[in-house]
């Protein structure tokens, strides 16, 4: 009967991923998701094109990114934290299944071979490289608050009163990176539900992401057990992921990708970002230490 | 179902026999006519060795029965044993070296020699033994190899450190001889800056030993089976000589500072091995660099441990010990599995250079999955072997900010950020190695035309591949064999719990996330739809490029992916990160004055 939880929880992820989409910067409330209504039933009647020289690795791709972000998406708690899976939530592990899942259309852009494709895979990983510290240090920091790595206990820890002062650092570290970060990876090459697959895995990322940040940094509203919570866990979780969103496109139009080609990954934002993360690290160590 | 006891004195007498049959081996060798075929044969005794290491692990019975030789020096005969630790090194080793000397029967007789030492290193009881045993290992493997004079005199040196390392641990007897027993040692545990000065002898040992021969530079010009060669040989030695000495003669976070020592170390070896994967162009050299770096991270989980349990935080050492066994078991098979992979492709596509290989993946399918399997144990994603280690090792380190106060806070604190970056590191260099090597189009005739190797290699490489695979997929099992080497380097808390057999999570997760993830990805490719047709689309206008003539039939080189340019932005990134780094050291209000204009001008 736990297990039923499940099926709510990921219909909420899902539905909310498929609503979002790609084109909610374009058209404001409803006619940006009767545009993504319409682009996801293109894509799911397009007959997809198999290029012959690729290889498996080439569908292989889309596939791998959305199955690794659904398996994130069924163990990040939405409105409840008691999920079926609620012993494996632990950082380290949704960390790994979203990297995968970010990760693999690099799979697709290297069958491909292309000069292009490897810049952006490389300008990627290279980011990637300097920004998985921050990401280390700012979930350290939360998990030295909580004493545990799991989802469920840092929540409940943070909801029953941590310090202030590594969570505000730590989320302030994590705009930072947000205003640096680049675009996800490109499909060019894809079409018919592949691509379909690429754009529900980054969207269904971004509601993960959403939903880790809202668990992670504000667990107020995040219910138990008991059902008669869930109405307004529901409701908190679609205003506090809400808000995480609209947080991260408000950001991203300061993005140096939009502003012109960045001749180097390091940014000041970048920076910021590494020593906000320090700071979050140390005073969550101190403030462990007090206590 | 044997006594214990009986057992474990019937496995010592079958090793000992192992490594007299080894050593009567080369002697028949020397002789002369039988020299062929028991070449051919050699590689059944690393394999019997991995079967009774693993006999000794699941039994849980290791170092109960001692086996005085009557050889050695005056007052001292040599003393055998198989402990835990051992047995779980006789299995990791054992599989690797099996598979190098079964795909290339070695031709000299320095081969049986240098098993013969090698084992005899991994069984022995005392100190004398041990150095001598290395010793013969280590000149057996430089006459192999024909190692350079420079090698070999860092080896000297790294013999002459451990012995000073015994000399410090070795009580003394009543008339003042040095008592080399092991268990002498361990029952006289040194504290204080003699443990940390021990610790730092033995990893220096250890890294004069192994690393000069590990190199990647130096590693990646060899062919690649003599490479497999060594590295099968120093990988696990210098991991062993590593979590012996500093793990159960020193006892484990005895003395304060040798933890720092170890984290250290480790550190480095694993950011060096992972940039030096990611920026070479050679695939022998990319996998040597993976060996170094998976070393790297089995020291450093070493120290975690030892960080650990100097503050007696039971159950992270164990977590931490527990990503240590199952990182010496990956730097184990990984990195002999890639360069066996490199062999093949040296046969088969007549390159290692990643520039002339690509589109590997539908033309030799096994060899591109054994690569896969290698690459997975440093690229810490899942379901990957190296995530597992990963994934536990990451569960401890929020501990240790308890430990030393506001620098040993800020010491964790860039300990995480370094793992981090190593990770990412590890990732960035596998999906570059595979994507480059394996995907794509082929970008050479050569390449094109490469076929499958043959069905004795596929073996090899399968069954290395299947081990790593295993690892991913049950860490459990591998932790479970490990278990007796943790009861060796942690007795405390197996005397307090009763065992250390992993959990019910540890059996049970990885392979339901394995089993769930495959399970969509197949149901996802039951839905992917109709194909439309079978032709590459070839727009007219490609990124900026036209279609390439037709005397260009691999395609245009200025538009297809180059090793070298694929790393370019981090290339780009290294060089100012360090000079900014070193400004803001010199002149930081400077630095900072800098920083806020280039954050306002955007």
């Amino acid at each position: 009967m736990a297990g039923m939880v499940e099926i709510p929880h990921l219909a909420l992820m899902i539905a909310a991923a498929l609503a979002l989409g790609v084109g909610v910067r374009d058209k404001p409330g409803f006619a940006a998701m009767r545009e993504n209504f319409l682009m996801w039933r293109g894509l799911w009647r397009q007959r997809a094109r198999w290029p012959a020289p690729l290889t498996g690795a080439f569908w292989l791709a889309p596939a791998l990114s959305l199955a690794s972000v659904l398996l994130a998406a069924a163990l990040t708690p939405s409105f409840t934290t008691a999920l079926p899976g609620a012993a494996l939530a632990s950082l380290p592990l949704l960390a790994g299944l979203l990297g995968l899942s970010a990760l693999a259309p690099g799979l697709a852009l290297l069958e491909g071979g292309t000069t292009a494709g490897g810049l952006a895979l490389g300008w990627r990983l290279g980011f990637g490289v300097l920004a998985t510290p921050i990401l280390f240090l700012v979930l350290w920091s939360l998990a030295q608050l909580a004493g545990g790595v799991l989802i469920g206990g840092i929540s409940a820890e943070i909801a029953a009163g941590a310090p202030l002062a590594p969570r505000l650092l730590g989320l302030l570290a994590l705009a930072a990176l947000a205003r640096c970060a680049p675009e996800p990876l490109p499909c060019p090459d894809h079409a018919g539900r592949a691509r379909a697959a690429f754009l529900a895995a980054a969207a269904l990322r971004r509601v993960v992401l959403c939903s880790l940040i809202a668990d992670l940094f504000f667990p107020a509203g995040l219910a138990g057990t008991e059902v008669a919570g869930w109405g307004i866990g529901i409701l908190a979780w679609v205003i506090k992921a809400g808000a995480v969103a609209l947080a991260g496109s408000a950001l991203a139009p300061a993005r140096p990708a939009t502003r012109r080609p960045s001749p180097t990954l390091l940014s000041p934002e970048l920076g910021a970002a590494w020593a906000l993360a320090l700071g979050a690290a140390l005073s969550a160590a101190f403030a462990r230490g007090a206590a | 179902m044997l006594v214990p006891g009986v057992m474990a004195t019937l496995v010592l007498l079958l090793a000992a026999g192992l490594v007299a049959g080894l050593v009567g081996g080369a002697a028949a060798l020397l002789l002369a006519a039988p020299q062929r075929w028991l070449g051919r044969f050699l590689w059944l005794a690393p394999l019997g060795a991995a079967v009774l290491g693993g006999l000794v692990c699941g039994a849980g019975t290791g170092g109960r029965a001692l086996l005085a030789l009557p050889l050695g020096l005056p007052g001292y005969g040599a003393v055998l044993t198989i402990d835990g630790l051992a047995g779980f090194f006789l299995m990791a080793s054992g599989v690797a070296l099996a598979a190098v000397l079964r795909l290339v029967p070695p031709a000299r007789p320095a081969a049986a020699a240098l098993l013969a030492g090698f084992y005899a290193s991994l069984l022995a009881a005392d100190g004398f033994t041990l150095i001598a045993a290395l010793a013969a290992t280590l000149v057996a493997l430089w006459r192999l190899v024909a190692a350079g004079r420079g090698t070999v005199l860092a080896g000297i040196v790294g013999l002459g450190a451990l012995l000073l390392a015994l000399a410090r641990l070795a009580p003394l007897f009543p008339d003042g001889a040095p008592d080399v027993a092991f268990s002498a040692m361990r029952a006289a545990p040194q504290a204080g800056a003699r443990g940390a000065a021990i610790v730092a002898l033995a990893l220096l040992g250890a890294g004069l030993i192994a690393l000069p021969l590990l190199w990647p530079a130096r590693l990646g010009r060899r062919v690649a089976h003599e490479a497999a060669l060594i590295v099968a040989l120093l990988v696990p030695s210098g991991l062993y000589l590593v979590l012996r000495f500093t793990g159960d003669l020193a006892a484990l976070g005895a003395a304060p500072g040798q933890d720092v020592i170890i984290v250290l170390g480790g550190a480095a070896l694993m950011l060096g091995g992972a940039r030096e994967a990611l920026l070479t162009i050679t695939l022998g050299r990319i996998a040597a660099a993976v060996g170094v770096a998976l070393l790297g991270e089995a020291i450093l989980a070493c120290g975690v441990a030892a960080l650990a349990r100097g503050a007696d935080l039971t159950d992270a050492a164990h977590a931490a010990a527990s990503a240590a066994l199952l990182l010496v078991f990956l730097a184990s098979l990984a990195p002999v599995l890639l360069l066996l992979v490199a062999a093949v492709l040296r046969a088969e596509a007549g390159t290692e250079a990643l520039a002339r290989l690509g589109g590997l993946a539908p033309r030799l399918p096994f060899t591109a999955a054994s690569a896969l399997a290698g690459a997975s144990a440093l690229a810490a994603l899942p379901p990957g072997p190296g995530f597992a280690a990963m994934a536990l090792l990451l569960g401890t380190l929020w501990h240790l900010p308890r430990i030393g106060g506001g620098a040993g806070a800020f010491g964790a604190a860039l300990l995480v950020a370094l793992l981090g970056a190593g990770l990412a590191l590890g990732v960035f260099a596998m999906l570059r190695f595979l994507g480059l090597g394996f995907l794509g189009p082929p970008r050479t005739p050569r390449a094109s035309a490469a076929t499958e190797s043959d069905r004795p290699a596929c073996w090899v490489l399968g069954g290395l591949a299947g081990l790593l695979a295993l690892a991913g997929v049950a860490p459990g099992l591998i932790l479970w064999l490990a278990s007796p080497a943790l009861a060796v380097l942690l007795p405390a808390a197996a005397a307090v719990s009763g065992g250390l057999r992993p959990g019910w999570l540890a059996w049970l997760a990885p392979p339901l996330l394995a089993g769930l993830l495959v399970a969509l990805v197949a149901l996802m490719q039951r839905f992917r739809g109709a194909q439309a047709d079978a032709a590459r689309p070839e727009s007219a206008w490609q990124e900026g490029y036209g279609p390439p003539p037709r005397w260009l039939p691999f395609g245009d080189p200025a538009t297809l992916i180059d090793p070298a340019c694929f790393t370019a932005s981090w290339r780009c990134a290294e060089r100012p990160l360090g000079a900014a780094l070193a400004r803001l050291a010199r002149r930081p209000r400077a630095a900072w004055r800098a920083g806020c204009a280039a954050w306002w001008e955007g």
